[in-house]
């Protein structure tokens, strides 16, 4: 077959994703710029170092063919549970907002260990759910494939890190829904997962009570979501958050208040503004139009993932496709909820927008992982 | 059929990503919805949120003003002090705190305790603690605790005119007395400061959005002479033990222009603690009391028969030794024989009989206009809170025997300030002033200040009724009020107190006795009123008040530097009324 270099790159390339990538890190990076007014200089650079260190990931899984990876199953389980273990290692944690999800080796924080391994649980999940041909409906088929997610569910509830659990498992859902399993399993374990986080809160409470301490699972955990469902419950405390953020962006009106200008994110009314409430600090600054600019980003990104999804030659390339849509759609719209009271308080950062390498350097590698699902897709 | 389950064996079925894709897409498009409300339809709400929170409104409290009596001596100052507060989270140590609280402050520990682990960002731990206590705690450099400039109101005098002064509150507003009637004008002006802030609560440096400056309260000089105030103050505790009555009051005023020298009530406070005061010690009771004037009521009857030309001081009245009107028998206060006295003996000798005779000559309408003419029947507009108006009722309220008794000041109640603005109006020549205690504002010279006076009687009929109260106390029954070297004009007052318990009649044993008077008698410096509350040992105005009355009086004159009346060595003889002959 004769190939024109345009071809050649057309085939190599999803033009729509690169695009969309970089506009969401510029966006990104200027967000980071202006929430950290003030912190002294150096954060745009650490967060731009982050960009540049993911480009090896994004190179690196786009080189590789993505197929290879079904084969290393053994070893990519194992390399999961290390990670999700790693910082309840002795004198390899570091505990920071009550949860242990840092790694540290030598007193140096390296990275969050559960955001690489959400990659490595997609393409695990991918081999797994692959098997099945696109029909699961055997109990016990079923079974064995929720049990690899209960796995990480349990390691990761361990940390513990609620909010990266929760990620894990929309990861799941995802791809069990591209992965061809029936409805009323969806149906049965989405009621079962009511019921046990409802038992779960209420054994915990009793727990705590019966112990006199704080057992299981944290209280700040429990105030999380519990200010969910009622936000009044303590302004100052939990709720305070979540009543700081509204009023940022709340305040922030259709066009906002320029950048660097937020008067709620630089006064330090709004905690971790750079990090997780990034969102705040946009919809202050920039307002609704900024808000809907940057959803529309998201939209169009996940739109094009999608098309390289529907486009992969195989199965196993089209879930490990869904895995990422899964992962990006629910922590942009669990952390946005949460910014905008539609969804409890979790630690889960923006995508392409909130400050910090680990999500940064895994995200880049996500669209490695896409671009190598891409440039396969007529076989290599 | 085959061929299109390997399709789907090797990739999902189209409709898988459908669903996926629109799960996403409908909760975006839920997201939007939602930050159309919190950024379209709420976004005012919001922003007048983050406005509040970020802006703090600092009260800046302006120093409130002085006050002074005549001669510019200090009767309320305000002191620098310090209010401490704590910040319960910054505390670290909350027992040790407490107890190093409770040394350097007084107090139980336990107390401090208890506010220092209050679930709040500030509590008060101690108000208006003076300055170096303050400095003293502040050495101590406690985690937690903090301090505010803050003033204190300062009495140093102590209990002298506490009733006219009163007090302040914590906040420093006028609570009672002066410094309530006076409070906008002492207390100033607050200014605000605007400032941002960040959730520390701290302003920020450059955040000062909007200042308005504080503006002082002004000083007030007041009428009052301290040492006339002190005087009327000893005498007056003086008299009150030796009769060991309830209470007592003084008024001291100047007649010509109603400037109020001196006023005293007991028992007193301390105004710098006024909160271990019992309230009924707050009362101004020459002011906000009245009380049942007696006797001291028939020099205005005889200034009004002789205003409206009826009689002479030199007239003549047939007295019997009682009188019966509208089915009242009036007696006299010591039994006597039928008699013939002239106007100015009847006002001497303070009969009754008397008193009704002209009353009746007057007529009902007659008197009570007479009496409203001199002031009873409305407050005096001295600027002070709480007047009380004491009680004239109206004539159609009569009954038939109210003739009998309202001349000689029975069935009335007045003020002892009523009375004296009243009897000003025979010192002073026929004025009727307005009586006041604020001399000049030294902060608004421009500020003009206006006692209005209006005429209530000729000049000729209180230059009579002068005459006439001269020979009370040189030959009738006020003697006792005699001061050395000056001719002295007054009127005893002896008033049953009426029954408190709700049956009508008289109280038996508790009287007023009071002393109304003023000199030098021609041409009036002083006018002084002692009234004093059931005295125990004796019950005559002439006997219990009329001494305090000379005391003060002959105080009062040396200390304002009164010329002896012409004629009058400096030894107690005096004069007889023989002016009273000229008199017509």
């Amino acid at each position: 077959m004769d190939k024109t270099p345009y071809t050649r790159f057309r085939n190599a390339v999803n033009l729509p994703l690169v695009i969309w990538t970089v506009a969401l890190l510029i966006y990104g990076s200027v967000m980071v710029s202006s929430a950290t007014t003030g912190m002294g200089s150096g954060m745009l650079t650490r967060q731009l170092v982050g960009i540049a260190v993911g480009l090896v990931p994004l190179v690196v899984a786009w080189v590789l063919d993505y197929k290879v990876l079904k084969h290393w199953m053994g070893p990519l389980l194992v390399g999961l549970c290390i990670l999700l273990i790693s910082p309840r290692i002795p004198g390899l944690g570091y505990e920071a907002g009550g949860a242990t999800s840092w790694l540290q080796l030598f007193g140096v924080r390296l990275f969050q260990p559960s955001e690489p391994a959400k990659l490595i649980f997609i393409a695990v999940m991918a081999a797994v759910v692959s098997e099945y041909k696109g029909r699961i409906d055997k109990p016990q088929d079923v079974l064995r494939v929720i049990s690899y997610m209960g796995l990480a569910l349990v390691l990761i509830l361990m940390q513990p890190d609620l909010g990266t659990g929760l990620v894990f498992v929309a990861i799941a859902a995802g791809m069990l829904l591209v992965g061809g399993m029936k409805g009323r399993w969806f149906l049965i374990f989405g009621l079962a997962a009511v019921v046990a986080v409802g038992g779960i809160l209420l054994l915990d409470t009793a727990l705590d009570n019966m112990a006199g301490e704080d057992v299981a699972l944290k209280d700040y955990q429990k105030d999380r979501l519990l200010v969910f469902i009622d936000n009044t419950r303590d302004p100052q405390g939990a709720g305070y958050n979540l009543a700081q953020s509204k009023i940022a962006v709340g305040s922030g009106g259709v066009s906002g208040k320029g950048l660097a200008a937020g008067t709620q994110s630089n006064l330090n009314f709004l905690p971790e503004r750079h990090t997780d409430f990034i969102f705040a600090v946009l919809g202050e600054e920039l307002g609704f139009t900024g808000a809907v600019l940057l959803l529309g980003l998201y939209l169009a990104l996940l739109i094009s993932a999608l098309a390289i999804s529907t486009s992969s030659r195989d199965l196993y390339g089209a879930l490990i496709c869904a895995g990422i849509i899964s992962m990006w759609s629910f922590q942009i719209l669990e952390n946005i909820g949460m910014t905008i009271g539609m969804m409890p308080i979790t630690g889960i950062p923006l995508p392409f927008m909130s400050f910090g390498s680990s999500a940064m350097v895994t995200n880049l590698g996500a669209v490695g992982m896409l671009l190598s699902v891409w440039s396969r897709r007529y076989g290599t | 059929m085959t061929g299109k389950r390997r399709a789907a064996a090797r990739t999902p079925h189209v409709g898988r990503y459908a669903g996926l894709f629109v799960i996403v897409a409908l909760a975006l498009a839920a997201v939007v919805g939602r930050l159309v409300y919190i950024q379209v339809i709420k976004a005012p709400e919001y922003a007048e949120a983050a406005e509040q929170q970020r802006t703090r409104d600092v009260v800046l409290t302006p120093r409130r003003g002085s006050i002074f009596d005549r001669e510019g001596e200090p009767l309320a100052v305000t002191m620098d002090a310090r209010t401490i507060y704590a910040v319960p989270a910054q505390v670290t140590d909350a027992q040790g705190v407490a107890t190093q609280l409770a040394e350097t402050l007084g107090g139980d520990s336990e107390d401090y305790l208890a506010k220092l682990q209050k679930d709040t960002s500030f509590v008060y731990i101690a108000r208006k603690v003076s300055v170096e206590t303050a400095d003293a705690l502040q050495a101590l450099d406690l985690a937690g605790i903090a301090f505010l400039e803050d003033s204190n109101r300062v009495y140093p005098s102590n209990e002298l005119a506490c009733q006219v002064l009163g007090f302040v509150g914590i906040d420093d507003e006028g609570l009672a007395g002066l410094e309530k009637y006076y409070d906008e004008v002492l207390s100033g002006v607050e200014g605000r400061l605007i400032a941002e802030r960040g959730r520390s609560g701290i302003p920020i440096p450059d955040g000062v959005t909007f200042e308005e400056a504080p503006v002082d309260g002004q000083n007030l000089v007041l009428t009052i002479d301290k040492d006339i105030q002190y005087q009327a103050h000893l005498e007056l505790e003086k008299t009150v033990e030796e009769w060991d009555a309830k209470g007592g009051s003084v008024v001291v005023m100047d007649p010509n222009n109603g400037e109020i020298l001196a006023m005293a009530s007991t028992p007193g406070f301390n105004p710098n603690e006024f909160g271990d005061a019992d309230e009924s010690a707050y009362r101004n009771t020459p002011i906000v009391d009245s009380y049942e004037p007696g006797s001291t009521i028939k020099s205005i009857t005889a200034a009004a028969v002789i205003e409206e030309g009826l009689f002479t001081p030199t007239s003549m009245f047939d007295l019997p030794s009682t009188l019966e009107v509208g089915g009242r028998t009036i007696h006299e206060s010591h039994d006597r024989d039928r008699v013939d006295w002239s106007l100015t003996e009847i006002v001497t000798n303070s009969s009754n009989v008397g008193a009704v005779k002209l009353g009746l000559a007057l007529g009902e309408q007659k008197l009570y206009d007479y009496f409203s003419l001199f002031g009873l029947t409305e407050k005096t507009g001295v600027d002070f809170p709480g007047e009380a108006t004491g009680y004239l009722p109206t004539v159609d309220k009569w009954s038939a025997s109210s003739i009998a008794n309202i001349p000689f000041g029975q069935g009335i109640s007045v003020t002892p300030l009523q009375l004296a603005r009243g009897l000003s109006v025979i010192a002073n020549g026929g004025e009727m002033v307005t009586p006041h205690f604020l001399r000049s504002m030294p902060d608004s010279p421009d500020q003009e200040l206006s006692w209005p006076t209006t005429r209530a009687i000729s000049d000729d009929t209180a230059a009579d009724m002068r005459e006439v109260m001269k020979a009370v106390v040189s030959e009738g029954t006020g003697s006792a009020a005699k001061v050395a070297g000056y001719e002295v004009a007054g009127k005893t007052g002896t008033a049953q107190k009426a029954r408190t318990d709700g049956v009508a009649g008289y109280a038996a044993g508790k009287y007023v006795a009071s002393f109304s008077g003023f000199l030098p008698a021609d041409d009036p410096a002083v006018l002084i009123v002692v009234t004093v509350d059931e005295p125990k040992n004796g019950y005559y105005g002439g006997t219990v008040a009329a001494p305090a009355f000379s005391n003060l009086a002959s105080f009062c004159v040396a200390h304002l530097k009164v010329p002896p009346s012409a004629g009058m060595s400096s030894d107690s003889t005096t004069v007889t009324g023989g002016s009273q002959a000229t008199a017509h």
